[in-house]
């Protein structure tokens, strides 16, 4: 069901969730993450069904510490699409996180880890960010 | 009008001038060759047709238009106050009526004809000695419109006594008394003191940056702070009235008339000398401001510096917060260039910047005023104000896509500042001023519709949503003060929040809604307050020594960033939004400090309140106008929007029971304007055709009735300018050059006459003329003129008689002597130039000039004869920024082509095509990389040599300079020639010593050395000869102008620039093959590097 209401958004609708992305790692690539987390915050709120706002609104809040929540954007993310393995991952990811509580979230995840490999390309030792909606991203078959 | 900067009115007549005087020259000069010169310069574009009016009253005769009546009845009004009050001070009556003109804001104020010069935005307006011409543009506040007529008509009052009346000639003016006196006696008769002007003078004694009086005599024109000096030069007049009595101020110019040394002139006016009044006057200043430590606190005590040291000192204003609040978006500059940037607020590191060049398509130059950048609520649109043609635009900058993505202007509205962005980032409310005034205005930027909401003569300001959206705090001016008033929007009613005997300014709402920030003058010194509307009581949350200027509230109300000013400079500072147990904590450790009661202020309650003066001396009591009663206070918790609404009604109705309008004045005679509600469509035209009718407050009384006085329309007269005479001897020549200039009042009719009567034993009775005539009163400028002009220069043929002369010489009597050839030029120049906008205009130009040359002397024989005809059309750019030794940033360049049209034999021939660009990079604050490629051809049977070689600006008396095309240094003046010329510099300026003063022999000064290393390469060559590019002519090679083929001279070297009253160039250079090097060639001439 969800994948149909995706698939029925406009290109405006997903131009605007590109945008919102590609402002929030223009933030993130200057370490301002407090900028990118309320930027992608106020675009959740307007489409709450593009998994790729909420996939990285999970980094932002991972690299903030807020892991709860973090995890439940990862969660979201991974439902509204299934069929990308980047969400998942990145829950798993901070599955493997939690169960090692010598390790903060913060230490767990650099920025420069965050940014490499380069955006909309996914390695499942770290988090990435994911910028690119345009094409195969999001919109499933 | 668009006369370049740079171009003379009559640039012939230059021409012509200097080449008068070079009688002995080898050539004479082409007048042709002057029309093609190439004339750089920004416009001043005449966007409006002006319907001018006079009105003439008891001591002036004001000019304005029609449409703001209402601020020349004002003016009148201010100016005559001004001048019973400026006349008993100076013991002095004005010997004419003056002319004076204002104009209803500065973007038209740019317009005048007056000064024929470009007027940058600092601009506040200006008198002038020859004519007594005042002219003066309107600001937004009417206070600051007053001192300023105030402050320009003691000039004219200057001017009338030191010259006994308007001078009327060009050169040779009577000397002025030294500039810190005429601005301080200017500054003195305005009365006016607020507390910026105070805070630099007190940031100058506190840091010891106060400039030495010596220095202000001497070097006034290269001070790195203007307007320090400005405020110094007030309050050192100040100080010898204080001290010395009012009178002396008014005898300082009759002193000067017989003593115009300023040490003795203040050794017989106050019996001390110049640097004993410096240390008596910073003795003074000093015991007034330290004191202020003991209590206050530096901005750095409570608050973390947001900008960190870096090589370029910028200054910021306007900042406005992002979204998530790491960044500011600010207005910045370092002095040359302008841009909005967004900064890192944590170490303040440019992160993007907005304005790629100082100008684009959508806007001709940045506007730098406060409020002038906000970053919407939604954390994307950026809204800054940029100047398009006569008006202001309000530039959309989307973050997401890092463009402009739309501009809005607003007829009638020219000047545009004081942003806030409602809740919605739909609606953003400004300061407009247009028609005279300066008012509240929202705009929907979806839909574009404007609605004005305040419609009143006096100053509003910084308007501020709150954070439902609903209402609209601001700051406005009533009687001379600012309170804070409230704009409802349901309602539409206009309420008073906060009105206390100080200026109440810069409102911010905090996001409970139930509280407001802004910034209070109490005793003197911009401080920090905070309103509890819900408590009623407002508490002090700075006591600082510096001051507080434009407070930035981030989105979630938990920082400021503040701007102070420190070390002679703006700074901006961060600080956290104390907590409600924090403001009353901090609050009370302030008041006791100087000992008040603790707990705030009740401010609308029956406490009374306290002002104190900054003088030391004990706070007064005053009593409460309008005494409401002590009603318990209004217990608002975490206010909404409706509930905040509730508690304004409540305050309201307890203070003026129905009237919901005033709550509380305590200033004698106050009343207030009550708007009537309008309907919001219409409001804005309600507003603007009441305003023609709003009644004065009481005690803004209206001594003079405007309607009873004579109104006419203007029509232009010419008047003298002003006349020049000169004799001159220049090897047995007597030369008598006269020059005549004439104007209308407004400058738009120049009549230009220039006469030159050279005589000497062999050669009399030449009458040399030039009339030019410019209209400068449309968009395009019109110049035409007509010349007779005669030139010698000596003849090289000789008689070619067998007469036991040598070859070239005559035998005149028993002697030999050099012949005279007479060259008589006659014709018409007729020139129109349309400015695109204020960096490109359009030139055409057409010129016919008769030409003979005949030997004069020992014989009479005609030589030749020829005519021109001319047609001419250029393009010219110039968007650069200059510095006193030259660019220090943009570009220009010039793409011209003429053409001659043969209509007899003897008609000359030719086709002109012409590129020159260059560009200016910045490297650093001062350095500067400079760049130029020209190619100029003359093609043809007649086509006209051009010169190359030697430094780039004229050598004075040099015949045929303005043929050279420049520079090519390590060769000797115009060495080469030909009617093709290509030619590539560069250039690396570095600054070396900027502003050095020396003591001895007097004081002067030296504002800027800069050292140059440049490297040139170029050639000219004949259209029957070739041009060999490689490799370039060695640096022994004779040059031979007539071989088959030219190769390229190159030169380099390092040269020192020198300004000192003019810019000096002494510049050492080899020439070049890039094999062997020459010895080294020194060059030395004036004028600005290229």
């Amino acid at each position: 069901m969800r994948h149909e209401a995706y698939s029925a958004r406009t290109p405006a609708e997903r131009d605007r969730v590109r945008r919102v992305n590609e402002y929030a790692f223009w933030c993130l690539d200057r370490d301002m993450w407090d900028e990118a987390r309320i930027h992608l915050e106020n675009a959740v709120q307007i489409d709450s069904l593009a998994a790729s706002l909420h996939n990285n609104l999970g980094i932002v809040y991972e690299r903030l510490g807020q892991r709860d929540e973090a995890r439940a954007r990862y969660r979201t993310a991974a439902d509204l699409n299934p069929g990308r393995p980047l969400y998942e991952a990145n829950l798993q990811r901070l599955h493997a996180a939690l169960e090692q509580p010598q390790r903060t979230f913060s230490d767990s995840l650099s920025h420069e880890d965050l940014l490499i490999p380069p955006r909309g390309d996914y390695r499942p030792d770290v988090g990435a960010i994911f910028i690119r909606t345009e094409g195969e991203v999001d919109e499933l078959p | 009008m668009s006369s370049p900067e740079k171009n003379a009115r009559f640039p012939f007549v230059l021409v012509a001038a200097l080449i008068g005087l070079a009688p002995l020259a080898a050539t004479a000069q082409d007048i042709v060759s002057s029309q093609l010169r190439q004339g750089f310069g920004m416009n001043k574009v005449r966007y409006k047709d002006f319907d001018w009016h006079f009105v003439e009253s008891e001591h002036l005769l004001l000019h304005y238009e029609p449409e703001f009546a209402d601020l020349a009845d004002r003016a009148v009004e201010y100016l005559e106050e001004g001048y019973e009050h400026i006349s008993s001070l100076m013991r002095h009556e004005l010997s004419t009526k003056p002319p004076i003109v204002i104009f209803k804001s500065h973007y038209e104020f740019q317009q005048t004809n007056i000064i024929q010069s470009f007027l940058p935005p600092g601009v506040a307006g200006f008198a002038e000695p020859l004519r007594y011409r005042m002219v003066i543009p309107f600001s937004g506040d009417l206070d600051d419109f007053r001192n300023v007529l105030v402050h320009e008509l003691m000039h004219i009052f200057q001017y009338d006594i030191v010259n006994r009346g308007p001078v009327k000639r060009i050169s040779n003016p009577i000397a002025n008394p030294p500039t810190w006196i005429m601005e301080g006696m200017a500054e003195f008769a305005t009365q006016e003191s607020n507390t910026i002007d105070e805070m630099v003078l007190r940031d100058a004694v506190l840091t010891d940056q106060l400039i030495p009086l010596e220095i202000m005599d001497s070097s006034w024109n290269y001070l790195p702070n203007p307007f320090l000096a400005y405020k110094q030069s007030h309050s050192l007049m100040e100080y010898i009235a204080a001290n010395f009595g009012p009178e002396k101020v008014s005898r300082i110019l009759r002193v000067w008339d017989s003593q115009t040394d300023t040490d003795k002139l203040l050794e017989r006016l106050l019996d001390m000398d110049m640097q004993t009044l410096d240390e008596r006057w910073q003795a003074y200043m000093r015991k007034k401001y330290w004191p202020l430590l003991q209590d206050r606190d530096y901005v750095s005590e409570f608050a973390t510096r947001v900008m960190q040291d870096d090589d370029i000192p910028r200054l910021y204003m306007a900042p406005s917060w992002s979204l998530g609040g790491d960044m500011l978006a600010t207005l910045s500059t370092d002095g040359v260039e302008q841009h909005v940037d967004i900064i890192r607020l944590s170490n303040g590191r440019l992160v993007e910047r907005l304005t790629e060049g100082m100008r684009t398509e959508v806007y001709e130059d940045l506007t730098f005023n406060d409020g002038t950048v906000a970053w919407a609520p939604n954390g994307r649109t950026i809204a800054f104000v940029g100047k398009r043609g006569a008006a202001d635009v309000i530039v959309l900058w989307d973050l997401y896509d890092k463009e402009i993505v739309d501009a809005l202007t607003f007829e009638d509205l020219e000047i545009i500042e004081g942003f806030d962005w409602a809740p919605d980032s739909r609606r953003l409310a400004f300061i407009g001023t247009g028609f005279g005034q300066s008012d509240v205005y929202v705009v929907d930027i979806e839909s574009g519709d404007l609605t004005q909401l305040t419609g009143t003569p006096q100053r509003d300001d910084q308007p501020s949503f709150s954070p439902d959206g609903r209402r609209l705090a601001f700051s406005s001016k009533r009687g001379g003060q600012f309170d804070i008033k409230v704009y409802d929007f349901d309602t539409q009613r206009v309420s008073t929040l906060l009105a206390t005997t100080a200026d109440d300014l810069w409102p911010k709402w905090l996001p409970t809604g139930d509280r407001i920030l802004f910034v209070s003058t109490r005793d003197g010194i911009n401080d920090l307050f905070l309103y509890d509307i819900g408590e009623d009581r407002e508490y002090r949350l700075t006591r600082t020594v510096s001051g507080i200027m434009s407070p930035a509230l981030s989105p979630d109300g938990k920082q400021i960033v503040l701007t102070t000013y420190y070390h002679s400079r703006r700074e901006l500072y961060r600080m956290d939004v104390p907590d409600r147990f924090e403001v009353v904590r901090r609050s009370d450790e302030l008041a006791a400090r100087i000992g008040e009661p603790a707990g705030g202020r009740l401010v609308h309650g029956a406490a009374p309140l306290t002002v104190n003066d900054g003088s030391g001396e004990e706070p007064a009591t005053l009593p409460m106008a309008n005494v409401v009663d002590t009603t318990p206070l209004l217990a608002l918790a975490e206010g909404t929007g409706a509930r905040v609404g509730e508690a304004i009604d409540r305050l309201e109705s307890m203070a003026r029971g129905s009237e919901p309008v005033m709550l509380a004045d305590v200033r004698e005679g106050f009343q207030e304007n009550v708007l009537p509600p309008a309907d919001v469509e219409d409001v804005g035209a309600a507003l603007r055709r009441d305003t023609a009718h709003i009644e004065r407050p009481a005690g803004d009384r209206d001594a003079i009735d405007f309607d009873e006085l004579p109104v006419r329309r203007y029509t232009p007269k010419l008047e003298f300018d002003g006349v020049s005479l000169q004799m001159g001897y220049y090897s047995g020549f007597l030369s008598g050059i006269a020059q005549l200039s004439m104007s209308d009042l407004l400058g738009n009719h120049s009549v230009n006459m220039f006469t030159d009567y050279v005589g000497s034993q062999e050669v009399t009775n030449d009458f040399t003329f030039a009339v030019g005539y410019t209209y400068f009163g449309r968009r395009p400028t019109y110049s035409v003129s007509v010349f007779n002009w005669n030139q010698y220069y000596n003849d090289t043929g000789g008689s070619g008689l067998d007469d036991g002369c040598p070859q070239g010489l005559f035998r005149v009597g028993n002697q030999c002597a050099r012949g005279l050839v007479r060259s008589r030029q006659s014709g018409l120049l007729a020139d129109v130039t349309y400015p695109l906008d204020v960096f490109r205009r359009i030139e055409l130009s057409y010129s016919f000039v008769d030409e003979e040359r005949e030997v004069a002397w020992p014989v009479t024989e005609l030589l030749d004869g020829f005519s021109t005809h001319l047609f001419k059309a250029a393009y010219v750019h110039d968007s650069l920024r200059n510095g006193l030794l030259g660019a220090t940033a943009g570009r220009r360049y010039y793409l011209s082509a003429g053409r001659t049209l043969s209509l007899t034999k003897s008609d000359r021939t030719f086709t002109h095509l012409e590129a020159d660009y260059r560009h200016y990079f910045r490297l650093g604050r001062w350095s500067v990389l400079s760049l130029r490629g020209i190619g100029v051809g003359s093609l043809g049977r007649d086509g006209l040599d051009y010169n190359l070689g030697g430094p780039a600006w004229f050598i004075p008396f040099y015949p045929g300079y303005n043929l050279n095309v420049g520079p090519l240094r390590g060769y000797p003046f115009s060495e080469f020639s030909g009617n093709r010329v290509v030619l590539f510099n560069s250039e690396i300026r570095v600054p070396f010593i900027r502003n050095i003063t020396f003591g001895w022999p007097g004081t002067f000064a030296i504002p800027a050395v800069d050292g140059a290393f440049f490297f040139d390469v170029g050639s000219a060559w004949d259209e029957d000869q070739d041009l060999d590019l490689w490799p370039p002519q060695r640096p022994d090679e004779i040059y031979r102008p007539n071989a088959e083929t030219r190769r390229l001279q190159a030169g380099y070297g390092f040269g020192l620039l020198v300004y000192f009253l003019a810019p000096m160039n002494f510049e050492f250079a080899k020439r070049t093959d890039f094999k062997t090097d020459s010895e080294w060639h020194m060059h030395f001439s004036f004028g600005k590097a290229f």
